[in-house]
C-alpha cells in the first residue's frame, strides 16, 4: 500500500538564528563585457563596486565585439556605450592594469590579490564577480596553419572600415567558417558566423561560407537570420567528418563529404579552393593562472569553463558569495552572456546588498575537535569551500604527554555562514568527528534500529 | 531467506528520492509495506556505515535514491554516493551475499511512477534470488 | 604517514572463525587519515562481519571501538575493560598497534584487520605512495630531495639503469623513474655535479639488515 511506509524525515524548523552583517561592496574583475554589465547593475542597486580590467581603458574589454555589434542592432544596444557609462559611474571604482591573482576568505570577508601593473595588492569585499574571455585552447581536428584564424582573432582583428584582416590591406574576397568541430554544445559561434556572414557579404561583397555538422538556431530571430543569410547568397554546408584543410594552388583548400547530399555514386566530396581565409571555431577555455584563482576556491571547472557543473544556476557558483560570468562560466553569444551576466549580478546581490543576515546555526555541520584527525578529509570534499582546519581544540589524537595546559590544538573547522548542511563531510569523515547538528546520524540508525 | 514482504530500506535525497517517493505516494502508486523511507539533505550523506547498517540491522537491501549525475545541488554528493554504493557492492560479493542488495538508482523529483517501478523491480530480484 | 590498506574480507572471516564475540579497535592516528582503520572503518567492518556471519548461519558479536592510537601502551587502557568480555581482537591499526594488542592482553589473540603497506602520502585523495623505506641512514641530500631507495624499483644509489625509459620504470609505465626524477630536479637545482660524484654503498644495518632496530634517548628517559 502506497504511504503506510515508515518514513524518517529531515527534523524541520532551526532554533538558532544568528545575525551576520555584511558590507554591500563586491569586486568584479575581468576582460568580458559580462563584467560591465555587471559592475554597473551592482552598482546601480547601490552596492560598493571596484572594477579590475587588465586593459588601460574599459573600451578595451568590450572593442572584441565591435564586429558582432556591427552585425547585430541587439548587440550594439548592449554594449554600445557601457564602457563610456561605466567609466562615468559614480558607484563605481575602477582599476586598470588589474587582474585578480589570488582569492581567499568567505562570503562576506573575502581577501583578493591583484596586479596592479608591476605592484601587488591586497583588498577586502564582501563578494566577488568574475567574468573572462575565453582563450583558445585549440582548433579542435583542424591543424593550425597560416591563413587559418580561430574565430575570436578573426573577429578582434578585422577593420570595420575596410574590412580587411590584421596586417592586410583589403578585405578577403571569401571567408569559410568553420563550425563546431568540438565536442561542446556551443552557439556562439553559429550565431556569429551567421549574423557576421550577412554584415561582410553586404558591406564588402565577401562571399561567405558555412561548414558545420549542425547549425544552432535555437536563438531568437534566428530563423530569419537564416533565411536573410540564405537570400544574401551565403552558402551553408553540413559535413560529416571534420573537413581537411590543406594549402592549395593560390590558396587555402578545404575538403570535405557533403552530409546533405544524396547521390547514388557513394559519398560526395566538395573542394573549396583558393580561399583567402579560413575561419575556425576553437574550444575557448580559462587560462591556466585563471582556473587555478577558481580551483582555489574549490569551483568546479569541467572543460575550462565553470558552467556544466552547475546548470540549473546560471552564473553561481557552490562558493557562496562568488559568481562567475562571460566564457568562463560558457561560452556564450554576447546577448546569452549578457542574461547569464545579470543573473549572476542578481544572485550577487542576494548575498551582499541587504546588509544584514540571518545565519542558521543549526542546519549546519560541526566538528568535534577533540575527534578530529586533522586528515583534510573534509576540507577536500567540502563542495562550498567552508571547512578550514585551524588551530582551536583542546586536545586530538595527536596530543602527547607533558602538553603545556591550554594548548590548544589543529582540527578542522566548519563556517556556518557558508555551510550548507549538506553532510558531505560528515558521511566522509574517516574519524566520525564530523555531525549535522540538525539531524545527527543517532536519529538515522536509531531509525533503523527500531524499523528493522 | 527473504520472506514475501522484504524489508528495504531506501535513503532518499531531499532534493529528488524523497520528492520521486512522495509523487509515488500522491499517485496511489503501489508500495510494498516493507519499504523503510530514510530522508537524507544530498545523496551524498548516504555514508558506508548507513548502507551497511541498515543491512545489519536486518534489511533485506538497501536502495540509495539520488540526483542524476550533473544535477547535485552540492555538485558531487551523487557521485560520491554511487561510488560508495559501488565499493559495498564489490564487498558483498565477497562475502558471499548478492550485490543486488544495495542499489544506486538516480531518480528525478517527478518521477514517482519510476520510484516505484525501481522499488518493485527491487522486491522481484529480492524474491526471484 | 603509515599507510595501511584492509584485508581482503574473506581473510578476516577466516581468521574469526573459532570466535562468537570479539572487539572491533580501530586507531585513531595513521589509518584514520588514510581510511583504512578508523571510527567509520570500524563501524562498516563490523557491520560486514556480522552480515556475513548472520547469513552464514553463525552469528557473531562484535564491540566496536576506536582507541586514541593503538602505538602507546597508555591508551591500551581504553581498551581494557572492552576486552575482559570479548574472546579476542580484531585490531584495524598498523602492525604496531596489532602488537601492543597482543602484548598488552596477552591471554587473548590479536588478529590483524589490515595490511601495513608503507610509509607515503596521499598523492590525491583516495591515491596513496610510498616515500620512505625507513632505511635508517638519509641520503636525500645528496639526490635532490626525492629518495632512490623507497622510490627506485632497485634501490640502487647510484642511478639510472637501463630500464629507465622515457621518465618511466621498465616495470611498469605507470612507476616514475626515481633516477630521472633525481636528475630532473639536480637539474632545476643547477646541482647536476652531484650526479658526477659517486656515492659508495649503503650500510644497511642500520635498515632491516641490521636485525631489530631500536633507539635509545637517555635525554627523555624519565
Amino acid at each position: 500500500m502506497s504511504g503506510q511506509q515508515a518514513v524518517l524525515r529531515i527534523p524541520a524548523g532551526t532554533s538558532e538564528l544568528k545575525e551576520v552583517s555584511i558590507q554591500p561592496s563586491v569586486i568584479v574583475a575581468g576582460d568580458h563585457p559580462a563584467g560591465l554589465l555587471m559592475a554597473e547593475h551592482l552598482a546601480d542597486l547601490g552596492v560598493a563596486v571596484t572594477l579590475m580590467v587588465p586593459f588601460p581603458t574599459l573600451e578595451e574589454v568590450v572593442a572584441p565585439y565591435r564586429v558582432i555589434a556591427s552585425a547585430d542592432e541587439s548587440v550594439a544596444g548592449l554594449l554600445q556605450e557601457v564602457a563610456e557609462r561605466v567609466s562615468q559611474h559614480a558607484g563605481i571604482t575602477r582599476v586598470t592594469q588589474a587582474d585578480l591573482v589570488d582569492i581567499s576568505g568567505w562570503w562576506g570577508d573575502f581577501s583578493v590579490q591583484a596586479r596592479i601593473g608591476e605592484d601587488l595588492k591586497t583588498f577586502h569585499t564582501s563578494g566577488i564577480a568574475m567574468a573572462y574571455r575565453g582563450n583558445p585552447v585549440d582548433l579542435p581536428g583542424i591543424p593550425v596553419q597560416e591563413g587559418v584564424l580561430p574565430f575570436t582573432d578573426f573577429l578582434s582583428g578585422i577593420n570595420l572600415q575596410t574590412g580587411a584582416l590584421a596586417g592586410k590591406a583589403e578585405s578577403p574576397k571569401q571567408v569559410v567558417f568553420l563550425l563546431d568541430a568540438g565536442e561542446r554544445d556551443e552557439k556562439w559561434a553559429s550565431v556569429a558566423a551567421i549574423r557576421v556572414g550577412v554584415f561582410l557579404k553586404r558591406k564588402f561583397g565577401t562571399q561567405v561560407f558555412i561548414l558545420c555538422r549542425e547549425l544552432k538556431v535555437s536563438v531568437d530571430e534566428m530563423e530569419q537570420d537564416y533565411r536573410a543569410a540564405r537570400e544574401s547568397g551565403i552558402i551553408v554546408f553540413k559535413y560529416r567528418q571534420t573537413p581537411r584543410v590543406e594549402k592549395g594552388s593560390g590558396g587555402l583548400r578545404v575538403v570535405f563529404e557533403d552530409a546533405a547530399a544524396i547521390s547514388s555514386h557513394g559519398p560526395s566530396e566538395i573542394t573549396l579552393d583558393a580561399l583567402d581565409v579560413v575561419v575556425a571555431q576553437e574550444r575557448l577555455g580559462l587560462s591556466e593562472d585563471r582556473a587555478e584563482v577558481l580551483r582555489k576556491l574549490r569551483i568546479p571547472l569541467e572543460d575550462g569553463v565553470a558552467g556544466p557543473n552547475n546548470p540549473q544556476f546560471t552564473g553561481r557558483t557552490p562558493k557562496k558569495g562568488v559568481v562567475v560570468a562571460g566564457d568562463a562560466w560558457f561560452p556564450e553569444y554576447p546577448t546569452d552572456a549578457a542574461m547569464t551576466a545579470l543573473s549572476a549580478a542578481q544572485e550577487l546581490y542576494k548575498w551582499v546588498g541587504k546588509g544584514t543576515y540571518q545565519v542558521d546555526a543549526y542546519r549546519v555541520a560541526e566538528v568535534d575537535p577533540s575527534k578530529c584527525a586533522t586528515c583534510l578529509t573534509c576540507f577536500r570534499i567540502c563542495p562550498h569551500d567552508s571547512i578550514r582546519v585551524e588551530r582551536y581544540g583542546e586536545r586530538n589524537v595527536y596530543i602527547t604527554q607533558g602538553a603545556k595546559e591550554g594548548a590548544t590544538w589543529e582540527a578542522a573547522r566548519v563556517k556556518i555562514e557558508t555551510c550548507d548542511g549538506c553532510g558531505l563531510c560528515a558521511s566522509e569523515c574517516p574519524a566520525k568527528a564530523i555531525q549535522l547538528i540538525y539531524y545527527p546520524d543517532m536519529e538515522v540508525l536509531d531509525f533503523l534500529a527500531k524499523n528493522l | 531467506m527473504v520472506s514475501k514482504n522484504p524489508k528495504i530500506v531506501a535513503f532518499c535525497c531531499e532534493e529528488s528520492g524523497m520528492p520521486a517517493y512522495e509523487h509515488a505516494v500522491s499517485l496511489g502508486l503501489d508500495l510494498p509495506d516493507g519499504l523503510k523511507v530514510v530522508a537524507l539533505p544530498c545523496g551524498g550523506k548516504a555514508e558506508t556505515g548507513y548502507l551497511m547498517k541498515a543491512l545489519d540491522e536486518g534489511a533485506d537491501a538497501v536502495m540509495v535514491f539520488a540526483c542524476y549525475e550533473g544535477n547535485c545541488k552540492y555538485v558531487r554528493g551523487n557521485i560520491r554516493a554511487e561510488k560508495r554504493v559501488n565499493y559495498l557492492r564489490e564487498r558483498l560479493e565477497k562475502i558471499g551475499l548478492s550485490p543486488e542488495k544495495i542499489v544506486f538508482c538516480p531518480v528525478a523529483p517527478a518521477s514517482g511512477q519510476r520510484f516505484a517501478e525501481l522499488v518493485q523491480r527491487e522486491v522481484d530480484t529480492l524474491l526471484g534470488a | 604517514m603509515i599507510i595501511a590498506e584492509q584485508k581482503p574480507i574473506e581473510e578476516i572471516l577466516e581468521m574469526l572463525a573459532p570466535h562468537k564475540k570479539i572487539l572491533l579497535a580501530g586507531c585513531g592516528a595513521c589509518v584514520t587519515v588514510c581510511q583504512a582503520g578508523g571510527e567509520k572503518e570500524v563501524g562498516v567492518l563490523a557491520s560486514q562481519i556480522r552480515v556475513a556471519r548472520q547469513e552464514a548461519g553463525n552469528p557473531i558479536e562484535i564491540i566496536e571501538t576506536t582507541l586514541t592510537r593503538q602505538c602507546e601502551p597508555e591508551f591500551m587502557d581504553e581498551a581494557k575493560d572492552l576486552m575482559n568480555d570479548v574472546e579476542a581482537v580484531l585490531s584495524i591499526a598498523c602492525g604496531i598497534g596489532v602488537q601492543l594488542m597482543a602484548q598488552t592482553f596477552y591471554d587473548k589473540p590479536a588478529y590483524p584487520g589490515l595490511n601495513t603497506s608503507f610509509l607515503g602520502f596521499p598523492e590525491e585523495h583516495g591515491v596513496f605512495t610510498e616515500r620512505c623505506a625507513a632505511c635508517g641512514n638519509c641520503v636525500l641530500h645528496l639526490t635532490g630531495g626525492i629518495c632512490p631507495i623507497a622510490r627506485c624499483s632497485k634501490s640502487l644509489l647510484n642511478g639510472p639503469c637501463g630500464g629507465s625509459q622515457d621518465g618511466k620504470c621498465e616495470i611498469s609505465k605507470d612507476v616514475d623513474c626515481a633516477w630521472q626524477l633525481i636528475y630532473d630536479r639536480l637539474k632545476a637545482l643547477g646541482k647536476l655535479e652531484n650526479l658526477a660524484e659517486i656515492i659508495p654503498p649503503k650500510k644497511w644495518i642500520t635498515s632491516r639488515d641490521g636485525g631489530p632496530r631500536k633507539i635509545v634517548r637517555e635525554d627523555l628517559r624519565i
